[in-house]
């Protein structure tokens, strides 16, 4: 039970006024002012002192508070609008040359079981550092080579011809930082398509002599210079307007990141692409959307 | 918290906000002010801002804003005097008329809590939340302000 005296009952009143008071503490405040008669006027003006909202004030502009669903499809939030088209323009360009660059680059990866191939590609590894990921076929390239004394002999007159541009490429290193390691891959790219073609003929006609493989050899020699000055001018081009963009080249990598995991996620869902926008999203602030 | 959850808000809380807002402030053009703000800020946070807890919510930042709108300008001056001869207690309306002139012999803040104690009927905890005080301050305080209003009533009462 709740015990009321001179000392508290002033809190007691003040609580009962709030309507902090529970059931037991309400009563013994009620009995001990009804043993004090003297007390219940304070009682009733603590009751009174209280504050009563008044209702005709109203918020008149309560339309201008309410909020709609943003319409869909449209573009919002434009003000510098230039700086959004930037952003935009560089992401593409971003996505399109990581794109590009990836689907050249991933039958390379993925087709290390010809030992020709891998021939031409420890040519390759030889130029570049010893960190190099071409390096780990290199042991798989031991096992199936010695077949025949021709093939040797084919596959491994090349090299010191196609080393040869390669070590011209070796040159920018000391010029650029970022070049050296997209044209050695390039290069890569490119020797294999090359040896591969002079590499799977013979297997199809193994009882060729040795003397035609060589002139084979040499006639794809010759054939093979062209391409490469086909395939390395674009490449070469894409990688200097990488260069020429005025960011550091942390970002750079930054932005090549992003272009690569915006790219895996279009990839993911090209299927769904119809009719479909694609936006921008900061956190939860929506910058732009492009309606495809 | 969705769209629909955060335009019922408006419907349900703009008028109370506001009236909170003008008793704090002192005047319209600021609690208009403070309404608009305090509805902005629930709309950037509504994911984070649970239908239930909004109210509370928005009536946090009206309180912030305008303990801070009033402290910051202090142009509106709130000490009356109970000098004139009109301020009789008469029926309702005159009781009325008084406590708010009362409440203008408070300090912002507790005026702020006397306005979420008997406005909104917020418990001394959940005045504690929204104010930032723990719940013996919000007492105490609270109490202070409501004998100060008492005493104005019983002062009034003896002019007339």
């Amino acid at each position: 039970m709740a015990m009321v005296n001179k000392d508290n009952y002033e809190e007691y009143m003040m609580m009962y006024a709030d309507g902090e008071l529970n059931e037991a503490e309400t009563t013994a405040l009620l009995q001990y002012v009804d043993a004090h008669p003297a007390l219940r006027k304070e009682l009733e003006a603590y009751a009174a002192a209280k504050l009563v909202p008044d209702t005709t004030i109203v918020y008149a502009d309560k339309e201008q508070l309410l909020k709609t669903a943003p319409a869909k499809g449209r573009t919002v939030g434009m003000q510098r609008w230039w700086m959004y088209a930037a952003a935009a323009a560089v992401l593409l360009f971003a996505v399109t040359l990581i794109r590009q660059s990836n689907t050249t680059d991933s039958p390379v990866v993925a087709d290390v079981s010809s030992k020709q191939k891998v021939e031409s590609r420890k040519s390759v590894a030889k130029i570049q550092s010893p960190k190099s990921k071409v390096q780990s076929p290199e042991s798989k390239v031991q096992i199936p080579i010695a077949k025949s004394q021709s093939q040797k002999a084919r596959v491994q007159i090349p090299k010191p011809k196609y080393q040869s541009p390669n070590t011209k490429t070796q040159n920018p290193n000391t010029n650029n930082e970022y070049v050296p390691t997209e044209t050695v891959i390039a290069k890569e790219k490119e020797t294999v398509p090359v040896v591969q073609q002079p590499a799977y003929e013979p297997v199809k006609e193994e009882a060729v002599v040795a003397q035609h493989t060589e002139q084979a050899t040499t006639i794809e020699a010759n054939t093979s210079a062209p391409e490469e000055t086909i395939y390395n001018e674009p490449q070469k081009q894409k990688r200097r307007l990488l260069d020429m963009l005025p960011i550091s080249k942390q970002k750079k990598e930054g932005a090549g990141m992003i272009a690569n995991a915006i790219t895996k996620r279009i990839e993911s869902v090209t299927g769904n692409l119809k009719d479909t926008d694609v936006k921008l999203k900061i956190g939860n602030k929506e910058i732009f959307i492009v309606k495809l | 918290m969705e769209l629909t959850d955060y335009n019922n808000c408006v419907h349900e809380w703009a008028d109370a906000l506001f009236r909170f807002a003008c008793k704090c402030t002192g005047n319209e053009e600021d609690a208009r002010d403070v309404v608009q703000n305090s509805f902005e800020v629930l709309w950037q946070k509504k994911e984070h801002v649970a239908p239930a807890k909004a109210k509370a919510f928005l009536f946090q930042v009206a309180y912030n804003q305008s303990v801070d709108n009033y402290r910051k300008q202090s142009r509106v001056s709130y000490k009356e005097e109970v000098d004139d001869g009109r301020s009789v207690w008469q029926g309702q309306g005159d009781l009325k008329r008084v406590l708010e002139r009362a409440l203008n012999q408070l300090d912002e803040q507790a005026r702020a809590l006397v306005l979420l104690k008997d406005y909104e009927g917020y418990n001394y905890a959940e005045i504690g939340q929204i104010t930032g005080l723990n719940e013996s301050q919000v007492k105490v305080y609270l109490h202070r302000a409501r004998k100060v209003l008492k005493e104005y009533l019983i002062s009034v009462e003896h002019v007339i």
